[in-house]
């Protein structure tokens, strides 16, 4: 059982992955350069590096689009995440450098964090029905299984990290056993490669949340002031 | 921008699967553990019995010591804790236990 199934997440780890790189390397050559430094008149790149990274960092799209206490919310989840990712880099990793393992008491309490925003953020924007909505489900569902995890029900972690590290390494190995919780984690994980970017695009083509500037009116009409432009564009 | 942004994502994976080094995980000796990481117990030693069931031990004996029904102390009579211990430790990123008692 645990045999068939580790086949079955090195198969859709895999192809998540896949998925991934070839989807972000298509928007990456396919979504409409309106917003790039090439724009003449637009910001040089360092500026629009800054913006990005106020806009990851601080959520500024949100803070633009949906108000001050989604922002809030969505900023301290932002933030609890990346503490959980940079714990989670134990896993990724061998031998575990002392940098990695610095972060990981703050890196429990951000878990401990992490639903209370991602609960407000999946109840509003299921409500609003905000395109993308589904990876705060899963980003729910996700921390719910991993607290779960670091508290009543702890899998077998060297059985774990040697699945994991077989993945990266590309030599993957055999689960020796089929822990549900962690495999409900990991297929959530799975989904959320896929998702993500996903929803990023829909939604940021959707609410322009991306165009961090006015474009000069020289500039013809093109690109994210149009959503739905890629579903457009793919047909 | 954001979407180029994005492909930071798969690039980092990539980047992990070329830094990630391999290594057998720590297991037991006597069963079948190879490699830097195996566990080794000196030979002879019994487990005792609240090692059973040994699954639940396994995952669960930093919950028990936690809990203060076990202390560190009497793990060392039976375990070396550089060729037990810290094996598995080093290898999932858990502080090592001293040899010094605490
Ligand atoms: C009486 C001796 C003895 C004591 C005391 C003892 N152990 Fe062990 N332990 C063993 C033996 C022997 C094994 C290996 C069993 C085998 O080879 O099947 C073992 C194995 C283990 C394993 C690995 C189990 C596995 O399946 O991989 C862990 C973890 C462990 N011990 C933790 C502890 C901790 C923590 C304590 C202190 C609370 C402790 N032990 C106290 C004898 C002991
Ligand atoms: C089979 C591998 C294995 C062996 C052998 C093992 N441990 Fe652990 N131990 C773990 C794992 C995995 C964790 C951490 C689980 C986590 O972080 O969720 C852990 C955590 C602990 C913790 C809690 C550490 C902390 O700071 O949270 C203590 C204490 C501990 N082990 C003591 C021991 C002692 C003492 C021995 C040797 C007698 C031992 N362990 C042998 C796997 C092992």
């Amino acid at each position: 059982m645990a045999g068939f199934l580790s086949l079955f997440y090195i198969f859709f780890s895999y192809l998540a992955f896949f998925v991934l790189a070839a989807g972000t390397f298509y928007l990456f050559i396919r979504v409409p350069h309106a917003i790039s430094a090439s724009v003449p008149g637009g910001p040089g790149r360092f500026k629009l590096l800054v913006n990005l990274a106020g806009d990851v960092l601080f959520a500024r799209g949100t803070l633009k689009n949906e108000g001050k206490l989604l922002w809030f919310f969505e900023t301290v989840f932002h933030w609890a995440f990346f503490l959980v990712v940079l714990r989670h880099m134990r896993y990724f990793f061998y031998p575990v450098r002392g940098v990695i393992l610095g972060f990981q008491d703050s890196g429990i309490i951000a878990g401990y964090v992490l639903p209370v925003p991602l609960i407000m953020l999946a109840a509003v924007r299921l409500a609003r029905k905000t395109p993308g909505r589904i990876v705060y489900l899963l980003f729910l569902l996700a921390s719910l299984s991993g607290i779960l995890m670091t508290s009543l029900a702890r899998p077998d972690l060297v059985d774990i990290k040697a699945f994991v590290l077989g993945l990266i390494t590309l030599r993957p190995v055999l689960l020796e056993r089929a822990d549900p919780v962690f495999l409900f984690h990991f297929s959530m994980v799975l989904l959320l490669l896929v998702a993500v970017p996903l929803a990023m695009a829909r939604r940021a083509l959707n609410t322009q949340e991306d165009v961090p500037f006015k474009k000069p009116s020289s500039i013809p009409e093109i690109a994210p002031q149009n959503p739905g432009i890629l579903e457009k564009e793919e047909t | 921008m954001r979407f180029r942004a994005m492909l930071i994502l798969p690039v980092c994976l990539l980047t992990l699967a070329a830094c990630a080094e391999r290594v057998d995980k720590p297991k037991l000796e006597s069963r079948g553990g190879t490699g830097p990481l195996a566990i080794k117990m000196k030979r002879g030693t019994a487990a005792p019995e609240y090692h059973f069931p040994r699954e639940y031990w396994r995952t669960h004996h930093m919950d028990l010591i936690a809990k203060g029904d076990f202390e560190k102390r009497e793990c060392v009579i039976c375990h070396d804790t550089e060729a037990s211990c810290n094996k598995c430790h080093l290898y999932v990123g858990v502080p090592k236990v001293c040899t010094i008692m605490d």
